[in-house]
């Protein structure tokens, strides 16, 4: 689903060069939940950036679905980008000035798809029902990430990419919206990439690698931690 | 000063600039229309009371248009005898030829101009001024003229003219004539002579339109309150009197009229500041309310807040009225300049104290009134705030109600300024409460406009859509925005249209009705013979009056009477009703009736006349009287000649009168017609239908240009608080739009996005503008100006796109650097 080869990524910072990324290669499979460890500053956001998409990297390539994405064009990459992938953020990033229901309608608008069914329907599923008319501003932190969920999933991508999903929520609704997602990606049989460091969020996932460093390593439950 | 309260108060000004500039331009612009508008008034009317003697030419001054028997008048002879001065003056439009070339000693025609004849002892008060230095008067074989004697006419200094029989050299370039603005504007070229030169030119104009004037200058202060007495008498004679006590009453009445104009348009503009100072206040609160939160909960106290926001607001006040009052005095200074550089007048300079001090107070409690709702809203800012929590329905209704109340009270800012710009009580309560009912009205349409729209969205594509959006969450400021815009763009635009439809009304349609050549000051004994002149002519006989009475109400000695029906009107009389004449109520003379008048419906109604009413007028001192038999409604764009006062021939048939009148010579048969009519009758001047048009233009030009020019600010103030918005807003709102990229949105779909909603409001705003100015427009025509045909112009859409185009600007430079960023560049901020 997802192969990943050689990713390399530096900053120029007061002239000084930092290699955040050091030759990172991996692979997902299609359908798994793959989390992605690291401390804070090891430069998980900026891997993520680079294979969903969002950045390029300095050297290597990212292939998601037998298509390379690094050495693509802005307009092939913007249709990817609808098509094949949804994203979470730990700052959900609603359109404030959009209604709940519209934030979830946006990928498809883009597309040019009919939206508002689909729409609706999803954030019935997510227990939003009531909330369809209300602004971001009006929605506690768990119900703006349940909308970014339903965001991510409404045009059927292959893949989510989830950044500290509960990174600005309180352990209880934290959890809940996990559970929220995890049955989703389940349900919809998605492949999950997770950038989070909650180790007890990592125990869920099928594949755990660590961030240090700069380098990326595949590590079970038990080395969690070490 | 605790030194974080100046800290922060100076914080603020040094690194939000960009968020308070709007008020600070605002209430520059107030400063700066406040210093013109009040100088030039004031220097205008300092001018007028200080040269009041000058411009009218003397203690008092006596006019109409047949000879004034002052002679026989016991309280001028007695004055006389005191040693009074007594100094004639006639004035006329005669033509001026001159030798076609230096080979061809023929005549020809060069132009029309009005000529002043004045006795030896002109001026009474002040004196001529010429280019040479020279103060004497024009001897008996010369003229002087003015500067646009030598622009618009073939002449030049030194050159010999004609006028009449008589030659004369134009031997000086005359600068400054004491008298010649006391009678208000008059667009020809001057030209002055003595009596003795008038002698020579063998022209008579007796019973044509010819001004007589009689000025006296009193030299025994016991003679002072004779002026009163002299008055009354004259006035009961039909004649136009003025004294230098009541001042110049023509030039008066222009600048007074000129004043409410220009109040009018800085009563709105101040309305705007207003609005402007309030709104961009109100944003700077919003985005500062999360910091005051913090503030507070770290333990600042109200009164501190206070007294940093109060201090931003005085800084940003005290400067702009500083820069405002600077630039307002330096514009004075050039326009009182360029009026002494173009017509000689000196106008006081307006750099005064008093106004500079007035007009900064001025601004100073505007801004202070505007900053109160938004001070209300910072005190209340909780602690609390800092938790983001839903709003609830009863704190908006509370807030509805509560801005409601201190809405009002900012309008008492605006009340005074009005109060001490026109020092009427009433009118000032009705401006301030008419505006804020029509800015309210304006807002709350938009408001349920939007409601509306963003309530039916869904029927809508996405792009729509996200316009809809863009705009609802701006909510008041958007509104505001919207409203201020609409205002503006509907000021201007209904001046323009005014001025349009003013100016196509009076050149009246281009049909075959409309006369190429008017020809006037015709002598009773000359009309058989210069109607062979021509292939067709007109005439119509004109005598001159003044209407004294009607149904035995006095209207001369009325002091509350309008002057228009004080002044000298045209009679005429025949028994046929002509072309563009139709009666509309009572019978109309034909050979039958005596001693009846028809009047045009219109004046009729101003003048609250009926069919019965008895109108008595004074024709060359003797009284006439006329029973009102018919009205008719006379169709005044054809440009054909038009009489208010229409008698049976046997009233007036045998008083004294000229002829005037009008043909269809062709356009290219003018020029020898007008040779040959100088020629032979030289009494008579014939006027074509360009000159006519071409001097209606510039009087209609330089009114409506003024305004024009004074109303513009009120744009700028519109196009500001947009500008603002959308600088302020650029950030944010493209931020938002750049996520649109990470769910597949290209970067074209993105630009239309983002300027579609910048240009919805200057497109939105310019057409309600453009629907209400029309409507403004039709309703002055239809109950001010009252004429047949209302004409429209489109054109004036075309500052909508100039506008469209500096805002596509802005945007493009505000997203230039924003387009350049990745994705995850976007999210990192």
């Amino acid at each position: 689903m997802i192969k990943v080869e050689n990713i390399t990524k530096s900053f120029i910072q007061n002239s000084h060069k930092i290699e955040i990324l050091k030759s990172i290669s991996f692979s997902v499979n299609e359908g798994e939940i793959v989390s992605i460890i690291g401390p804070s500053g090891s430069g998980k956001s900026t891997l993520l950036s680079i294979i969903s998409g969002m950045d390029k990297p300095d050297e290597g390539s990212v292939i998601i679905d037998e298509q390379e994405i690094t050495k693509m064009d802005e307009e092939k990459l913007c249709k990817i980008r609808n098509q094949k992938i949804g994203v979470i953020f730990q700052a959900f990033e609603l359109i404030q000035s959009f209604s709940a229901l519209e934030n979830v309608m946006l990928p498809l608008d883009i597309a040019m798809k009919k939206s508002k069914e689909k729409s609706t329907e999803l954030l019935g599923t997510l227990g939003l029902g009531e909330r369809l008319d209300h602004l971001p501003k009006m929605l506690s932190g768990g119900e703006q990430q349940r909308v970014a969920i339903a965001r991510a999933l409404i045009n059927d991508p292959k893949i989510i990419f989830a950044d500290e999903p509960t990174g600005n929520l309180d352990v209880e609704t934290g959890s809940k919206v996990i559970e929220i997602l995890f049955d989703l990606i389940k349900k919809f049989q998605k492949t999950l990439i997770i950038i989070t460091h909650d180790n007890s969020l990592a125990k869920k996932s099928d594949r755990i690698f660590r961030l240090k460093n700069g380098q990326l390593k595949e590590i079970n439950n038990e080395e969690l931690y070490i | 000063m605790k030194n974080y309260i100046f800290n922060t108060y100076f914080r603020i000004l040094k690194r939000d600039k960009a968020k308070i500039i709007v008020t600070f331009l605002s209430l520059l612009i107030g400063a700066f229309v406040l210093s013109v508008v009040l100088g030039l008034i004031g220097s205008v009317r300092t001018y007028i009371f200080s040269q009041s003697k000058e411009l009218i030419g003397g203690d008092i001054v006596l006019q109409q248009s047949f000879p004034i028997e002052y002679e026989k008048s016991k309280n001028i002879k007695e004055i006389i005898k005191n040693g009074a001065v007594v100094s004639k003056k006639m004035e006329t439009m005669v033509n001026i030829e001159k030798q076609a070339s230096f080979f061809n000693f023929n005549l020809i025609p060069v132009g029309l101009v009005s000529l002043k004849i004045v006795s030896e002892n002109y001026p009474l008060y002040g004196q001529i001024e010429t280019k040479s230095g020279n103060k004497l008067l024009p001897k008996e074989n010369e003229i002087y003229a003015e500067k646009s004697f030598f622009e618009k006419i073939n002449v030049k200094l030194g050159e010999t003219v004609k006028i009449g029989s008589g030659n004369f050299i134009v031997s000086e370039l005359l600068e400054k004539e004491p008298d010649s603005f006391g009678a208000g504007l008059n667009f020809m070229p001057k030209v002055i002579m003595t009596f003795d030169g008038w002698k020579k030119t063998g022209i008579d104009k007796n019973f044509s339109r010819i001004s007589n004037t009689i000025s006296i200058k009193i030299t025994n202060e016991k003679d002072l309150p004779k002026i009163d007495e002299i008055e009354k008498e004259f006035i009961k004679s039909g004649a136009n009197v003025t004294t230098s006590k009541k001042g110049p009453t023509q030039l008066i009445r222009i600048t007074e009229a000129w004043k409410k104009a220009f109040l009018t348009i800085t009563v709105l503009t101040l309305f705007l500041i207003m609005i402007n100072v309030r709104t961009n206040l109100s944003y700077l609160a919003g985005y500062f309310t999360k910091t005051i939160a913090v503030f507070k909960v770290l333990g600042m106290k109200n009164s501190d807040i206070s007294i940093i926001f109060t201090s931003i607001i005085l800084t940003i006040s005290i400067l702009a009225s500083f820069l405002g009052n600077m630039v307002g005095n330096l514009f004075n200074i050039f326009i009182i300049t360029y009026i002494e550089k173009t017509s000689g007048v000196i106008l006081p300079k307006p750099f005064i104290i008093e106004n500079i001090l007035l007009i900064s107070s001025f601004i100073l409690f505007l801004a202070l009134f505007s900053y109160l709702p938004v001070f209300f809203k910072l005190i209340q800012i909780k602690p609390k705030t800092i938790l983001s929590q839903p709003l609830k329905d009863e704190t908006k209704l509370n807030s509805i109600f509560s801005e409601i109340i201190i809405s009002l009270l900012t309008g008492i800012g605006l009340f005074l300024g009005i109060y001490y710009l026109t020092q009427e009580f009433i009118l000032s309560l009705i401006s301030v409460f008419s505006l804020t009912i029509v800015f309210s009205l304006l807002i709350l349409g938009i408001k349920f406009i939007l409601l509306f729209i963003y309530k039916k969205r869904f029927s809508f594509n996405f792009t729509i859509r996200s316009i809809i959006n863009f705009v609802k969450s701006q909510g008041f400021i958007g509104e505001t925005a919207l409203a201020t815009l609409t205002l503006s763009f509907m000021g201007i635009f209904t001046i323009a249209l005014i001025q349009n439809n003013l100016e196509q009304n009076l050149k009246g349609p281009l049909t075959g009705k409309t006369p190429n050549v008017y020809v006037l000051d015709v002598r009773e004994d000359q009309v058989t013979k210069i109607s062979k002149y021509f292939t067709d002519l007109t005439l119509y006989p004109n005598v001159r009056a003044r209407l004294v009475n009607v149904d035995k109400n006095k209207i001369q000695e009325d002091q509350k009477m309008d002057p228009e029906f004080k002044r000298e009107f045209n009679l005429t009389y025949r028994t046929k009703l002509i072309d563009g004449e139709k009666l509309t109520d009572g019978v109309w003379h034909e050979n039958k009736e005596k001693g009846v008048v028809s009047v045009e419906n219109k004046f009729a109604k101003r003048l609250g006349l009926k069919l019965g009413s008895e109108l008595e007028f004074l024709v060359a001192g003797i009284p006439i009287k006329a029973k009102v038999t018919s009205f008719r409604k006379v169709d005044s764009s054809q440009g054909l000649p038009f009489f208010f006062f229409v008698f049976s021939p046997d009233l007036i048939e045998s008083a004294p009168k000229s002829f005037f009148g009008f043909s269809y010579t062709k356009k290219e048969s003018i020029p020898s017609l007008q040779s040959k009519i100088v020629k032979d009758f030289p009494n008579v001047f014939i006027i074509s239908r360009a000159d006519v048009f071409n001097t209606i233009q510039t009087i209609t030009n330089v009114v409506l240009n003024g305004v024009l020019m004074v109303s513009l600010p009120s744009l700028i103030l519109g196009i500001i608080l947009l500008f603002s918005m959308i600088v302020n807003s650029a950030r944010e709102r493209f931020r938002e739009l750049l996520l649109f990229k990470i769910f597949g949105s290209e970067k074209k779909f993105i630009l239309k996005v983002y300027l579609s909603e910048t240009l919805f409001f200057i497109i939105i705003s310019s057409i309600l503008g453009g629907i209400f100015s029309f409507i403004i427009t039709y309703a002055v025509n239809e109950f001010l100006f009252k004429f047949e045909k209302l004409y429209l112009r489109y054109d004036i859409f075309l500052l909508t796109v100039f506008i469209l185009f500096f805002n596509t600007l802005l945007a493009l430079y505000l997203t230039k650097k924003q387009f350049a960023k990745s994705p995850s560049d976007i999210l990192r901020e």
